[in-house]
């Protein structure tokens, strides 16, 4: 073999192989990552003596998880946005569905499924569905349950 | 008649069949299953290219550590323009030169620990041992370029993305990337010729 054959070799030998240390690694990276802090503002709950503030990304967490028990539905990007007495003003879930749901019927699950999340996640007595407005938005279709 | 999909979560899933974009929005959800899939798909490449940027197995470490914690941090902005890979590759090279700039303040590098690049679970030990001394020649050699064409040639030959995506990665033009690229192709061909 002339070195270039050699260099072409090498690279595939490195392209297959996995570093030792990577594997001792692997989990500690993933533990040290999602410790790590993701700022969001403060969204304001009511508890029976007091109040609750909870992270927006951690509201929003939730009412991703939420989505994702609707079948034929996926959430592309969640966002809230809140006053300047940080209560939550809006909640906004972008979705992308399988071809060929009726769209209607689903906007209308998934707005209930997040509706409730937020009264569970903020300690609301009723879903804010009249006091908070959640807007649905389906952005794109995918004929691939894959892709949801 | 097509059945509705039932209510999914990550684990009921081949993790293998679930794409990078997918992943992505995910974890920018805060799903940890998700970005554990990104980084037991993409954590060998990176570690594999920052370890040989780097030559050194702790700051390895703290790179690859750094680069995922950005990345989990920075998912909710991940607008999907480029592929999650390249991306990720992007942070990670970020990270590498941060650490090389550092370390140019402070004192030399070690040298490569040859050690270190024994895979345990290699499957053949005839076919492992002339692969580890190949490796140990395409390391060494890697070694002696310096971090631009080193970085080049490794995101191109081995972890196979294109001009443009390097170019991104770098921070650099796609006219750069191919003069990079010429250049360690004829320093590596030429050492793996006196290797031989």
């Amino acid at each position: 073999m002339n070195g270039e054959q050699l260099l072409t070799q090498a690279a595939r030998t490195l392209r297959e192989h996995t570093d030792s240390g990577w594997v001792t690694l692997r989990d500690d990276v993933v533990a040290a990552a999602v410790r790590a802090f993701r700022p969001s503002a403060p969204v304001r709950g009511r508890l029976p003596g007091g109040e609750l503030l909870v992270a927006s990304a951690v509201l929003v967490s939730r009412v991703g998880s939420a989505v994702a028990e609707v079948a034929d539905a996926g959430a592309l990007r969640i966002t809230c946005t809140t006053t300047a007495d940080d209560e939550l003003d809006r909640l906004t879930v972008e979705l992308v569905a399988l071809y060929g749901t009726p769209l209607v019927p689903l906007a209308d699950k998934v707005r209930r499924a997040a509706a409730d999340t937020v009264a569970e996640t903020l300690g609301l007595a009723d879903a804010p569905v009249d006091r908070v407005r959640v807007d649905v938005s389906v952005q794109d279709v995918t004929p691939d349950p894959r892709l949801l | 008649m097509r059945c509705p999909t039932s209510g999914r979560t990550l684990l009921g899933m081949d993790a293998d069949e679930i794409p990078d974009a997918v992943l992505a929005r995910r974890a920018a959800l805060l799903d940890r299953a998700a970005f554990r899939v990104i980084v037991d798909r993409h954590g060998p490449a990176l570690y594999r290219y920052a370890r040989r940027m780097l030559d050194d197995p702790q700051d390895t470490e703290d790179c690859v550590q750094e680069a995922f914690a950005a990345a989990w941090t920075s998912l909710p902005q991940f607008a999907g323009r480029s592929s999650l890979r390249t991306w990720l590759f992007a942070i990670t090279a970020h990270k590498v030169r941060s650490l090389q700039r550092r370390r140019t303040r402070t004192a030399m590098p070690l040298p490569f620990a040859p050690v270190d690049e024994v895979d345990p679970r290699a499957l053949d030990p005839a076919l492992s041992a002339e692969g580890t001394d190949l490796l140990e020649a395409l390391n060494a050699a890697l070694r002696e370029l310096p971090p631009g064409p080193r970085s080049t040639w490794l995101l191109r030959e081995v972890e196979g993305l294109s001009y443009e995506q390097i170019a991104e990665v770098s921070g650099t033009t796609t006219s750069t990337v191919r003069g990079q690229l010429h250049r360690a192709r004829g320093y590596l061909v030429q050492r793996m010729e006196e290797w031989r």
